[in-house]
């Protein structure tokens, strides 16, 4: 365990996911995924989808997915301003694979009528949901 | 008509009014609960990300945004002004348009112009009234608005401030503080306050991943909106519980009317009765 614990806020526009203290958390920045513990330099950066994970006070994982938002880490403390967060354990992955593959089709379809910013954050989205139940499985071995 | 119909019409009527009023409170007290519950999950949201804001214009990042400069003179500032699209809610509206104009008038003084961005029917009926200056206007968000329909608003207000037309933001709405209390708020957007965090040295910055032009931009947008979002729910809470007041008192104050006037019905009603005793007695005896 690390010397002191680092205080992790996980806020949307609906709820507090989580606000407490935690060992460690990671969070996928727009440029890369992030390892935060405490003491880190104050950042500013936005998120990207994928997943946010960490590890309570108490020893919990935690796994959430996160769809994009904001994140500020100051020494001691980490906020995550996510637009959309699910919890992995409410996840579900055949509609994540069924929104993936549609998503592909229609990317491949290269139709003129599409909206392709949409399709494309909603594949990153899907592939991200994925990713998640990926390591679920991992972690469960 | 004879005055016993007259008291007898009357009567009626009130007891109608009496009967839409108590609809009206409770339909009030039903909504208040679900808007409230809305109110409070949104919270978190916007005091985070006017705290993280806060951080960053504390922060000792030098640039020429005007965000986040402090103008000591403003010469031009807005407002947006958060109010009902209906009525028969008491003095949620009065107070809250009160203050506004105290502001207005205290920065005339200091030759600090106006402009008004107005959101809710009852904010527009009253300011078009006055000499204002009137910059956007937006209504009929319902009981649960959404984030989409502010955006058009936000834009404009925004928009104005890049272009150097205003100096500063401010909203002005109802706080809700509980049932019986609301509490007009007038509270300053931009230029940023600054917030120092806790435990951080005087002389700070932020690591930037990716533009910090981009990351400002997204931010004071998310910021603009989830403000401005959290405070027309604040007022639609403030709005229902205070009509949820006004009608009460209202149902009870009709309740003390069709008291009086049927005292005065039955006043009347004997008195005519008690007349013709009177008359046919005096009939009796004349024979």
């Amino acid at each position: 365990m690390s010397e002191a614990p680092l205080y992790l806020e996980v806020i949307t526009a609906e709820q507090v996911l989580h606000a407490g203290s935690v060992q460690f958390a990671s969070a996928p920045g727009i440029l890369g995924n992030l390892s935060l513990y405490y003491r880190h330099a104050p950042l500013l950066t936005m998120l990207k989808p994928g997943s946010i994970s960490f590890i309570t006070t108490d020893d919990v994982a935690h796994l959430l997915f996160v769809s994009g938002g904001i994140l500020e880490v100051q020494p001691t403390s980490v906020t995550i301003l996510a637009d959309t967060v699910i919890r992995a354990e409410d996840l579900d992955e055949k509609s994540a694979l069924v929104a993936r593959e549609s998503a592909k089709q229609q990317l491949s379809k290269g139709k003129k009528d599409i909206n392709y910013e949409e399709i494309l954050s909603e594949l990153a989205n899907a592939s991200a949901q994925i990713e998640i139940f990926r390591r679920l499985r991992k972690l469960k071995k | 008509m004879s005055t016993t119909q007259l008291y007898r019409k009357q009567i009626a009527s009130v007891k109608s009014i009496q009967t839409i009023t108590h609809a009206m409170e409770l339909v009030a007290a039903s909504r208040i609960r679900k808007v409230q519950k809305r109110m409070e999950e949104s919270r978190p949201y916007a005091y985070k990300i006017r705290e993280v804001l806060g951080h960053l214009a504390s922060s000792q990042h030098h640039c020429n945004r005007r965000a986040l400069m402090q103008l000591e003179q403003p010469k031009k500032v807005a407002m947006i002004v958060v109010s009902s699209d209906s009525g028969l809610c008491g003095g949620l509206n009065l107070n809250l348009f009160k203050s506004v104009v105290n502001q207005q008038k205290e920065w005339s003084e200091q030759s600090i112009l106006t402009e008004m961005c107005l959101l809710g029917r009852k904010a527009m009926s009253f300011f078009k009234r006055f000499d204002t200056n009137i910059l956007a206007y937006a209504e009929k968000f319902g009981t649960f608005p959404k984030v989409a329909e502010l955006i058009g608003v936000v834009k404009i207000v925004l928009d104005a401030f890049d272009d150097q037309k205003i100096d500063a933001i401010y909203l002005c709405y109802n706080k809700f503080v509980n049932t019986m209390l609301q509490a007009p708020q007038i509270v300053q957007l931009l230029p940023l306050e600054k917030i120092a965090p806790l435990g951080q040295r005087e002389h700070w910055d932020y690591l930037y991943e990716a533009d910090f032009d981009f990351i400002l931009d997204t931010l004071l947008t998310r910021y603009i909106e989830s403000q401005v979002y959290q405070s027309v729910i604040e007022n639609i809470a403030c709005e229902q519980a205070a009509r949820m007041l006004a009608m009460k008192n209202a149902t009870d104050n009709t309740a003390d009317l069709i008291q009086s006037l049927q005292l005065a019905y039955n006043k009347v009603r004997q008195a005519g009765i008690t007349q013709e005793i009177s008359e046919i007695v005096a009939g009796v005896e004349a024979l």
